[in-house]
């Protein structure tokens, strides 16, 4: 099979590929909450360019977590929009026999060594070999890619993975984690969530003078010391009061897989606006700032062009490293005076996220991600046909 | 025939080795009934009892009761998980050396398995019963053996089945065997067939390391879950049967039955590593390029015109007709030697239950009357008839009692023995002090952190139980003790030397 005869629209020759002997496959494994975020750009992708058959294969695992039924809600959004099949799995017998018979490309985001990642890393192995397996990066700070120092104090230093190929946001040499037994395997691809651009329009910039706050209150990140958690928590909310006596609103995102003040039923002040929202349907460009504790949100904001604060707390026991360059705030105060300036004039924050983005090299444009990506699939399946 | 439980009734063992020859017995007058051990109740008529995988504390129960009764009990061995002395399988071994001196006569599926069991009973009569082929036509045979060879001749593809159970909780066998002798199959990739190569195996064999070891292999793979029907489509449809055999103890002492059901079944044996299938060897390949040779040739070694010699091969090995009549004259004659030893009921009888004991095991004591004795390894919420062991948190182990066995004690074992206020549940009603001797102290000296992890139970086992059964004995006179345990390496532990014991007693 000609490889470049899989995209529509390149070179005209559309969906000619039908006429092949057998139509090549990708198959998206979705396990955790957050795996929909991160390959929904890419299924984007390869639904409009490409003439590959799409499948999604959804763990029983995922729709135990996703307690609100919102996630396979968007799947099934997902997969009338890309015409995809989904296909339920319990365990790496049911994820290879749907697998068997056909061929192509295997993707996942949440795919290692880890136990955490355990039940696509299983199916990874357990794949039919007529699969390629890729697995993508999902975070900045990504364990087996670069990880900060509370997921390496939880996870260790040797993580691995049962993919082919990996791929990642940033060039090769900017990954700290990376086991010189997996650098062979490494794509860089870039950061997929730049691929929403190409699908989804966003509004103007800052227009709804509300901002944003997130909370990854369940991650190991707040167990870099006693007490991170919670400082986390009541700075937050006595940043809502304070906005509250200003009677102003503001959004608050919990983590999609974390949830944790919806699961630990914070009471949150009436100004207080939950953008439970998946991201990809949020316009993050419509909020006046952001501010988050280190999560790849803020990588998020970042690209959308709205201020942004890192968060550490007062003892300076989290790890920002991977952030550095960025605003910070930790106390009450620097919170208040961080949404007074950016919303007052972003510029200069703007202007600083902008050299962070270039110095991590995370200043992709979204058509090279997905010239990249497209590159990959090529490749791949012209190896396979071959 | 009893097996392990309800779920055994469906096994390959339980479906080749005796539905095979039931029908062939009842024409001999003689009804084969298979049935769980736990649905065994003491009024059970039965001229003769053979316990098939039975390897928990109620085979003993069972040969026991039987052995009363005189009724013959014998032991089918058909798996070797007892000739290795390094094989983690120290509860197998230790269960057979125990049931030994209680049953008449091994069943056994091999010589090999023959020679396993004088091992641990020397001179037990045995009989090898051949596990039996199923019915097939000759006709219809030679009719698919043409059909298939000239398919793949013309149309340049066959399919290589491999079958069978894909994993053992003890040894690597199944597709760890078909992924080490995957080599072998090298000459179909790229020769002058396309082969493809079906694995059809249970289910909870086909786990992620085991799919992975797939992926290696060196021919496309489909895998699919086994049944009986599957089974017999996938014989027939594919040419060749791969069946590579390991050295280990446990694979060399495996009967023919594959290598039967690969034949009757119709396809060609192509059979790599340990030559267990010697007997069968005109009729089965070394080596993948003789296939390819043997195909393009027309004359495969299984085809219409040596079907004689198969036929007769079978015959001489595998006839259920023959292996009824054998099985039957040799089961007659151990029913004419034993009917005249019984043996009496005294003393009496009971289980120590250990650190995994099963519940069924429990149960059973109470089907055949006999006393259930709770070790401080045991759960405490199993209800005992005797408990020394740790109840409600507390630091020291207690000896209890229910109503029922403190009623049946004689004035003079009464005295150390005065009713419960509080603590151990409603089901117990008496507590009994533990004797002032070694095995007392030994018990005395037990804390629950002593024995909570596996290191500190292997150390203490041993003396432990041996203090159990001293103290019970103490408290009741003369018990058959039988041990019921499941967790590995208890069973097998011996106890340490008298001047170990001592020594560390001392210290």
């Amino acid at each position: 099979m000609n490889a470049s005869a899989m995209r529509r629209g390149s070179s005209g020759s559309g969906r000619h590929v039908d006429c092949a002997a057998q139509r090549m496959s990708a198959v998206f494994l979705f396990d955790l909450i957050q795996d929909v975020s991160v390959l929904r750009p890419i299924i984007r992708t390869l639904a409009a360019e490409t003439n590959l058959s799409l499948s999604f294969l959804v763990s029983h695992m995922f729709e135990r977590r996703d307690r609100a039924a919102i996630w396979r809600a968007e799947l099934g959004e997902l997969a009338t929009m890309v015409d995809a099949d989904i296909a339920r799995f319990d365990c790496p017998l049911a994820a290879m026999l749907q697998l068997q018979g056909k061929s192509g490309l295997l993707f996942s985001a949440s795919e290692s060594n880890l136990p955490a990642h355990l039940v696509n890393h299983q199916v990874f192995l357990a794949a039919p070999v007529d699969f390629t397996r890729i697995t993508v990066q999902h975070g900045h700070e990504c364990v087996g890619f670069n990880q900060n120092r509370e997921q390496s104090r939880a996870h260790g230093i040797a993580v691995r993975f049962a993919a082919d190929i990996l791929c990642g946001w940033v060039p090769v040499d900017h990954l700290r984690h990376l086991l010189i037994s997996e650098r062979d395997k490494y794509y860089e691809l870039g950061p997929p969530q730049l691929l929403n651009r190409l699908y989804d329009l966003s509004g103007a910039r800052g227009d709804s003078g509300v901002g944003l706050v997130c909370e990854n209150l369940h991650s190991v990140r707040m167990q870099a010391a006693e007490g991170v958690q919670s400082q986390y928590l009541d700075t937050a909310k006595a940043f809502f009061e304070v906005q509250l006596q200003r009677r102003c609103k503001v959004a608050l995102r919990p983590h999609p897989g974390g949830q944790f003040v919806l699961k630990n039923a914070v009471a949150l002040p009436d100004n207080v606006v939950l953008a439970n929202k998946p991201l990809f349907k949020t316009d993050l460009q419509r909020f006046a700032f952001g501010i988050s504790a280190p999560s790849s949100v803020l990588i998020d904001m970042v690209m959308a062009d709205i201020p942004t604060a890192v968060w550490r707390d007062v003892g300076q026991a989290i790890d920002v490293s991977g952030y550095a360059g960025l605003a910070r705030v930790s106390t009450l105060d620097q919170w208040l005076a961080f949404a007074e300036v950016a919303t007052r004039d972003p510029a200069p924050f703007i202007a600083l996220q902008h050299n962070f983005l270039r110095r991590s090299a995370l200043d992709s444009a979204p058509e090279q991600v997905a010239e990249r990506l497209l590159r990959l699939v090529d490749g791949l399946l012209m190896s396979r046909a071959a | 025939m009893l097996v392990q439980s309800e779920h055994w009734l469906d096994r390959a063992g339980v479906r080749i080795r005796y539905r095979r020859i039931a029908p062939r017995l009842e024409r001999l007058g003689c009804e084969l009934v298979v049935k769980a051990i736990g649905s065994w109740m003491a009024d059970d008529l039965a001229d003769m009892v053979i316990l098939s995988k039975c390897t928990d504390a109620r085979a003993m129960i069972v040969a026991s009761e039987l052995r009363v009764r005189g009724i013959a009990v014998g032991i089918d061995l058909f798996d070797d998980y007892f000739s290795n002395p390094t094989s983690s399988c120290y509860a197998h071994r230790q269960a057979l050396r125990e049931i030994a001196p209680y049953i008449d006569f091994f069943l056994c599926s091999t010589v090999r398995m023959e020679e396993i069991g004088n091992l641990f009973a020397e001179n037990k009569p045995s009989h090898v019963l051949n596990d039996p082929f199923d019915d097939f036509d000759l006709a219809v045979l030679a009719r698919r053996l043409g059909e298939k060879a000239c398919q793949a001749r013309e149309n340049g593809r066959f399919e290589v089945l491999w079958f069978g159970n894909g994993s053992n909780p003890v040894f690597p066998v199944g597709l760890t065997d078909l992924a080490a002798f995957a080599p072998s199959l090298r000459p179909f990739m790229g020769g002058p067939f396309d082969v493809q190569l079906r694995v059809l195996t249970n289910a909870d064999a086909l786990n992620a390391a085991n799919l992975a070891s797939l992926r290696r292999l060196p021919l496309p793979v489909v895998v699919e879950r086994w049944s009986e029907q599957a089974e017999r489509d996938a014989l027939d449809r594919a040419l060749v049967s791969f069946l590579p055999v390991n050295y280990q103890n446990f694979s060399i002492a495996k009967s023919l039955n594959r290598a039967v059901s690969a034949l009757t079944g119709g396809t060609q044996i192509l059979s790599t590593g340990y030559q267990l299938y010697r007997e069968l060897l005109p009729l089965v390949y070394r080596d993948a390029e003789a296939v390819n040779r043997d195909l393009g040739r027309g004359e495969l070694l299984l085809r219409p015109e040596t079907l004689d010699g198969f036929a007769r091969h079978m015959s001489a090995l595998a006839d259920p007709d023959h292996e009824a009549e054998a099985l039957l004259a040799f089961l007659n004659r151990i029913q004419r030697q034993d009917h005249l030893q019984l043996r009496s009921r005294s003393p009496m009888r009971a289980v120590l239950h250990g650190s995994r004991s099963p519940t069924s095991v429990v149960a059973m004591c109470r089907t055949a009357g006999w006393m259930s004795i709770g070790s401080p390894f045991a759960r405490t919420s199993d209800f005992h008839d005797v408990h020394i062991g740790f109840f409600e948190g507390s630091p020291l182990p207690q000896c209890l009692l229910t109503r029922e066995v403190a009623g049946a004690l004689s004035a003079d074992s009464r005295r150390g023995i005065r009713p419960m206020h509080g603590g151990g549940g409603r089901h117990f009603a008496f507590v009994a002090d533990l004797p002032e001797n070694d095995a007392g102290e030994t018990l005395r000296r037990l804390r629950q952190s002593m024995i909570s992890s596996r290191a500190g139970r292997i150390v203490h086992y041993a003396r432990v139980m041996a203090a159990m059964e001293a103290v019970c004995t103490d408290i009741f006179g003369d018990i058959r003790f039988f041990r019921s345990e499941r967790e590995d390496p208890l069973m097998g532990l011996q106890a340490f030397p008298p001047h170990a014991t001592e020594m560390s007693a001392c210290q």
